[in-house]
């Protein structure tokens, strides 16, 4: 059952690098869990982290990600 | 009587201080400056993230992991604290430490003292003061409290301290309202507890967006719930469940009487085994989302989210990353295990070792 989401967070929790495009949250087991922007823009919501099996679902409206499309154009 | 420090589990910036970066599901020894034992028994180890903190009973603190924003304390030009190494504390007389994602704290009797990174008001040090790191001079003062400092507590990204006149101050991210007001507080901020008076605190654990504090009002008995609760935690806890001690995962909270009432997140196993017997439980922890508990000095056992080797190979026929039972970690056999301890997919066992073995 490793398709089991383990929390829900909501996307103002992540932080934002506007030089990758990537949202990042910590993950209990010490990496970040992930998910690019344009993932969320084209219908993606789960982020996933690079060193176990955890996923989290973002919780946003399409309409919060302008303020990041924005930082990346400011960049 | 010499020590050793025993553990396993996720190992990506050497926060098992065993001089290795590789994840172990066997329990091992760490290092201290490349002993293998420490002659000053632990009284606490706390964990961030990817970094170590332990306070041993003759006050000294010792880290280990990941420094690259000076969150375990020490001045060093290297990233990494592959042993644990000694924190220079300056004469600082230390009774309390804690550790949240990249941060870490110190409590003497009437001070706290913070290091490493906050993005959200991890370090308290006031309105976007994210670093501490000055090199040679990691600790910084954060606040001085007239009455006496009983504990620290940290989790994710927010910090309490409870006060030996029953009040709590806390600050990092609280925008959840786990500190109160829902809010980033850059600055410490005395928490209350709105309809709910607590007179006198008891106990107070903190999960990654929430805070739960123990006491009682008058001669009643009171648990408060703040911040955000997604698991409906809150339900739980109305019905007051008798506990001694509560202790808090990333995203549940486990409650220690006469057995343990365990609410939150079940995702991977973290509510504590249901047919785990009627044996009376003698030291218990938990971790970010994994727990351990000894019935006897010898034996350790261990449930919930192992995925990293945190809670062992697993004792039935099965390669799930979930415990959702009690697995026997180690078997210390006459070896007398004095404390455990739960970390960020990490796990802690410190034995004392007798003269004549
Ligand atoms: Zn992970």
């Amino acid at each position: 059952m490793s398709e089991t989401i383990y929390d829900q967070v909501e996307i103002e929790d992540f932080t934002f690098d506007p030089v990758t495009q990537l949202f990042h949250y910590p993950c209990p087991c010490g990496d970040k869990f992930a998910i690019g922007i344009d993932d969320l823009k084209y219908g993606d919501d789960i982020a996933v982290c690079p060193s176990c099996s955890l996923m989290v679902k973002v919780i946003f409206d399409q309409e919060d990600l302008q303020e990041y499309y924005d930082q990346i154009e400011q960049y | 009587m010499p020590y050793t420090v025993y553990s396993c589990g996720s190992n990506g910036n050497y926060q098992l201080g065993n001089a290795t970066s590789d994840d172990c599901s066997c329990l091992s020894p760490s290092l201290f400056n490349g002993s293998l034992t420490i002659p000053t028994q632990p009284a606490q180890i706390v964990c961030g993230g990817n970094h170590t903190l332990m306070l041993l009973v003759n006050g000294e603190v010792w880290a280990a992991g990941d420094n690259s924003h000076g969150q375990c304390g020490i001045a060093a030009e290297d990233s990494h604290i592959r042993m644990f190494r000694q924190v220079p504390l300056g004469g600082l007389e230390v009774v309390s430490v804690s550790a949240g994602w990249e941060f870490s704290v110190l409590a003497t009797a009437h001070a706290v003292y913070v290091c490493g990174l906050g993005l959200k008001g991890e370090l308290g040090l006031g309105k976007g003061r994210s670093r501490s790191l000055k090199l040679g001079e990691p600790w910084v003062k954060l606040v001085l409290f007239p009455t006496t400092i009983l504990l620290v507590h940290s989790s994710l990204s927010h910090s309490v301290v409870v006060l030996e006149n029953n009040l709590v101050y806390g600050w990092g991210n609280g925008r959840r309202g786990q500190l109160a007001t829902a809010d980033v507080h850059w600055e410490p901020v005395k928490v209350e507890f709105p309809g709910s008076p607590l007179t006198t605190i008891t106990d107070v654990c903190l999960g990654r967006e929430f805070t739960v504090v123990s006491g009682k009002s008058g001669d009643e008995d009171m648990i408060v719930f703040l911040g955000r609760d997604t698991f409906d935690i809150q339900t739980g806890l109305k019905a007051k469940p008798q506990h001694r001690r509560a202790l808090a995962m990333w995203s549940s909270v486990h409650l220690l009487g006469d057995t343990v009432v365990s609410l939150g997140n079940n995702s991977h196993g973290q509510m504590y085994p249901a047919d785990s017997g009627g044996d009376a439980i003698h030291r218990f922890a938990v971790g970010s989302e994994h727990g351990l508990v000894q019935f006897d000095n010898h034996k350790v056992w261990s449930w919930g989210w192992g995925e990293h080797g945190n809670c062992g190979e697993h004792s039935k026929p099965t390669e799930s990353v979930t415990f959702d039972y009690l697995n026997l970690l180690h078997d210390f056999g006459e070896t007398k295990v004095v404390l455990i301890e739960g970390g960020c997919a990490t796990s802690w066992v410190v034995c004392e070792i007798s003269d004549t073995a």
